[in-house]
């Protein structure tokens, strides 16, 4: 039988406001010399969350309009979430009053817009000889339909998680008096965005959904998330999964303190993808190049090596199956808000930089190519060149081989933050806690940082990435070739300038670094 | 577009409903202004990258349910003036009927205030743009006073914030608010190597800032961090201020809150030591809501508790805990102050003395990312910028390498310094529900810790 694609449609009333601002207020906008455009976003989330004690819901909705005019110097933006159209007229004529028309550029067209490779997912979207009348709408794909769960049925499956967990306690004998405090948060969003210009009239619609884990046992914590752009399926978490949790929480409760010096370490995925997002993310962002923050652009420029041969960081919003998952990675879209096709970039190949991630006005400041980066927090927020997927590209061994490829060393799996440094190429990568592993083999003991609290890895970021001496496949504990075409990306969010907070995924396979400097 | 409905159709509605039995609804309404400002490649001149206004209105809405006679549900969302009232009021009963808690009952008891605190620039609150475009032209007359051919960016935001908040037992209070982000990137070269230092504040009043000090602070700063070299891996007294402090400080306070104690995380009980065998500058903070500017600065909680400046350490003793309902009522805990700067005592002497050590003392300048952890209170970052001071007087700039520390350790014999600062700090939303409360500090301006490691590579 044929499998038929469920995909996510766009809500109608959203389409009839998407009308009036393509007939009534874009005209406005459309100037000589001017890029006129407008930008709507309605993301409603709903959160749920059960611990022994409590249940606790809540819902948001982040709803309004950004009218934009970027005039050859500056982009213009009103944004308001207040829908009256005299409003609307007001600040969209406001917005051409302040132009100082010095645009020399041409919107892109449909067709200028399709000269680049597109992904599947992407192209089987697009009617043929699409034109600016038409409004095209991009739909993520879901097995199991969010919108036919009750809260009931929220509240019942994160239950299943804590009851889960108690039995598991049992099979790994620790009693349910060690856990201390347990907590299961599960979040559904609905992402509807449009973008209006006089080319294109493009929507899309994402569920974004997830699932986290937290155990305590007295101060210890341990932390899984799960999910990506999809259904019900993204909620999955296996009794493997929570096994490895708890017995990382029992051994965390008798951890022992690391001496500060440097080590070799295998980072786990969501790490790997960390260190690739604060190493050659960041400092690949045009517009922290175009404002001359960036010792990347410089090191572009000049051609110089970043990096050995297994350093190859990308980033990519085109990943509509996350590894062997059935859903699409959690830094996914179609097209950013700014309208630009989703599509694989190389932030690094082989240790030598490629162009930075750009969003509009970055790249026209640059003069390089646009790349689909232009993010914002939410439509009250102004917009940046921002990451989707970053991770490093995959290797060619198992775990089992790579842990012994490391001989002695430790392992690192929990996520603790990170912190960029584009213009001094300084790095920092947040790790919760370290698994030792002995001849290959990983033991018992558990390794906090000096003080009892999280390690961070510091160091020289292009130092850092000479470092790498290998690198897992892609499904990383089978030995048959990988059938998955992108890495595992994780689940996570990331920060600019120390605000502007936005979802973006990080992994990659794992990877073995050897003189890791932990303290 | 139509609105389906007004603020007067909302209360009317979930007075009418019979199956809730509190609620709450609250306003938000920003209007705000942003400036990025950075410099042309290649004409060198300084110009806006974006200039925005936002203009933002918000409703959300609370409600409680009886269940039966031990349990309640609740729940809380954003309501939309563009959809049916009808279907969110039904929406928000079924979901609070299934998100199940223990059973309380909520006092909205909001007494009359005198007078609101201060907490709004009324320059800011009359004319937005006005002034908004006022502290941009200073900042650029600034730039271009100083050391522009160095300036990489700049970002201004501008906002006025007009919250109310209104109960199910007819009473209300309204709250204004103004926030000014400035954030300054400046960079410096020496010898082929070219790095840079960005500053970050949050002000609430136009007249708190000092835009001479912060340049010339930048400056300073980018010029010394091209100068600075790894430093030697090793324990030692290290000088930390206010903007570490402010977070610090709030995570140490967490283990101070009742709903540690129900939820059965790490918590202190009123009558212990916050820090155990203390013996350095003991502690004594309290919380003020009454703050003028202070970025937390507010007369009543979200839940319509009158907040008045309270105590909380005397001298390392706890003499309350931070309760908030409904845990007040779980754990029959008198309610408390919640909202307000964290206010702790200095110490008696100046920064000059603390840094006068027999061994080297490290002060640091910058973290890169510090990243705290409540539950264990320990803390570690990468350090951006630090300056060792030896004990001959000379000086040596430092950056990368690690610190180290848990506050439960490194507070037994810390020492406060005898000067001052405040600092505040207006977090992003982070998909939180309406985001966390502001962090506000005013207390000492440095804090010597003895035995902290450093990480280093060398």
């Amino acid at each position: 039988m044929k499998e038929t694609i469920q995909r996510a449609p766009f809500s109608p009333e959203l389409l009839e406001i998407g009308n009036f601002l393509k007939d009534t207020i874009l005209p406005i906008l459309n100037q000589p010399q001017s890029y006129g455009s407008i930008y709507l976003e309605r993301k409603k989330t709903k959160r749920y969350g059960c611990d022994f004690k409590n249940q606790t819901a809540s819902e948001t909705d982040s709803f309004g309009i950004v009218l934009r005019l970027y005039d050859g110097v500056t982009l213009h933006e009103k944004a308001t979430n207040d829908f009256d159209s005299k409003l609307l007229e007001t600040l969209a004529h406001q917005l051409v009053e302040n132009s100082k028309k010095k645009w020399k550029g041409k919107i892109p067209s449909w067709k200028e817009r399709l000269t680049t490779e597109l992904d599947p997912e992407i192209r089987s979207q697009i009617p043929s000889n699409p034109s600016s009348a038409d409004f095209v709408h991009f739909g993520i794909r879901y097995q199991k339909d969010p919108l036919q769960s009750s809260s009931k049925d929220y509240f019942s499956l994160l239950e299943q998680v804590l009851d889960r967990t108690k039995k598991i306690l049992k099979k790994i004998e620790w009693s349910l008096d060690s856990i201390s405090y347990a907590t299961a948060r599960g979040t559904f969003r609905i992402e509807e965005t449009l973008y209006l210009d006089s080319e294109v009239a493009l929507s899309q619609t994402l569920y974004r959904t997830s699932l986290a884990l937290t155990l305590m046992s007295g101060a210890q914590s341990v932390r899984i998330p799960v999910g990506g752009l999809g259904g019900m399926e993204c909620w999955e978490i296996s009794d493997s999964t929570i096994e490895s949790l708890l017995r990382d929480l029992k051994d965390l409760t008798e951890a022992e303190r690391l001496q500060p010096g440097k080590y070799k370490v295998i980072f786990s995925p969501s790490l790997s993808g960390v260190l690739a997002h604060e190493a050659f993310g960041h400092s690949q962002e045009g517009d922290t190049c175009a404002r001359q923050r960036s010792k990347a652009w410089e090191l572009y420029q000049e051609g110089t090596l970043a990096g050995n041969q297994e350093a190859t960081i990308l980033n990519n919003p085109a990943i509509y199956q996350n590894a062997d998952e059935p859903y699409a990675a959690w830094g996914s879209y179609f097209f950013d808000e700014e309208g630009w096709f989703a599509q694989k970039h190389f932030l690094l190949n082989k240790g030598r930089l490629g162009t930075p991630m750009t969003h509009f006005t970055s790249s026209e400041q640059l003069s390089i190519p646009r790349t689909a980066n232009g993010k914002r927090e939410s439509w009250s927020h102004g917009i940046y060149t921002r990451q989707t997927n970053t991770y490093f590209s995959e290797g060619t061994l198992t775990l089992d081989e790579l842990m012994e490829k490391m001989g002695d060393g430790f392992i690192a799996t929990a996520c603790a933050g990170g912190m960029e440094d584009p213009k001094g190429m300084g790095i920092q990568v947040g790790i919760g806690y370290l698994r030792e592993v002995k001849n290959g083999k990983p033991t018992s003991r558990v390794f906090v940082g000096p003080t009892g609290g999280f390690l961070q890895m510091t160091g020289e970021t292009t130092e850092v990435l000479q470092s790498i001496l290998g690198k897992t496949k892609i499904e990383a504990h089978l030995k048959t070739p990988d059938t998955a075409s992108h890495p595992f990306n994780e689940v996570g969010g990331c920060g600019k300038y120390h605000k502007e907070f936005v979802y973006a995924g990080c992994g990659g396979p794992y990877l073995l670094l050897e003189n890791v400097l932990l303290g | 577009m139509k609105t389906f409905w007004n603020l007067n159709d909302l209360k009317q509605a979930l007075k009418k409903s019979s199956e809730i039995s509190y609620w709450k609804i609250e306003t938000d309404t920003i209007h705000r202004y942003e400036t990025y400002l950075m410099k042309d490649f290649k004409t060198n001149e300084v110009f806006s990258d974006q200039k925005r206004e936002v203009i933002e209105k918000k409703i959300r809405v609370w409600i409680l349910i009886f269940l039966n006679e031990n349990q309640c549900g609740e729940f809380s969302s954003d309501w939309s003036l563009y959809k049916d009232l009808n279907s969110q009021l039904e929406n928000a009963i079924e979901i609070a009927k299934n998100a199940k808690k223990k059973k309380w009952i909520p006092e909205f008891n909001l007494q009359k205030s005198t007078n609101p605190p201060y907490s709004c620039d009324p320059d800011i609150k009359s004319n937005l743009t006005l002034n908004a475009s006022a502290i941009e032209n200073e900042i650029v007359k600034k730039i271009n006073e100083k050391n522009r051919e160095n300036f990489n960016s700049c970002e201004l935001f501008v906002s006025y914030h007009q919250k109310k908040f209104i109960f199910s037992n007819d009473k209300s209070f309204t709250h204004d608010q103004s926030r000014i982000y400035f954030d300054l990137a400046y960079s410096s070269q020496n010898n082929n190597k070219s790095d840079e230092f960005n500053l970050r504040r949050w002000f609430v009043h136009k007249d708190q800032i000092d835009l001479n000090s912060l340049f010339d602070h930048t400056i300073h700063c980018a010029q010394a961090i091209v100068k600075a070299t790894l430093p030697k891996a090793h324990s030692y007294p290290v000088l930390f201020d206010e903007e570490v402090l402010c977070t610090l400080f709030h995570d140490l306070i967490t283990h101070l809150q009742s709903s540690q104690k129900y939820d059965q995380l790490p918590f202190k009980e009123k009558g212990e030591f916050l820090i155990p065998e203390a013996k350095g500058d003991l502690i004594d903070l309290s919380i003020d809501p009454h703050d003028p500017f202070g970025a937390d600065t507010i007369g009543f909680s979200q839940q319509g508790y009158p907040q008045k400046p309270q105590i909380f350490v005397v001298k390392n003793q706890i003499k309350s805990n931070i309760t908030a309902e409904p845990y007040s009522q779980y754990l029959d805990h008198t309610l408390t102050t919640t909202r307000g700067t964290l206010t702790v005592s200095p110490g008696k002497k100046s920064k000059a003395e603390l840094l006068k050590q027999s061994t080297s003392v490290l002060e640091i300048f910058q973290l890169s990312g510090l990243f705290t952890d409540a539950a264990t209170g320990t803390f570690s970052s990468e350090i951006r910028l630090g300056c060792i001071h030896h004990p001959d007087g000379s000086k040596q700039w430092i950056k990368g390498g690690s610190i180290s520390g848990s506050l439960s350790e490194n507070l037994t014999r810390a020492e406060f310094s005898s000067e001052t600062a405040r600092f505040s700090e207006f977090t992003s939303e982070k998909h939180t529900d309406g985001g966390p409360s502001p962090l506000s500090y005013n207390g000492p301006r440095y804090i010597l810790f003895n035995e902290v490691p450093v990480a280093s590579s060398l």
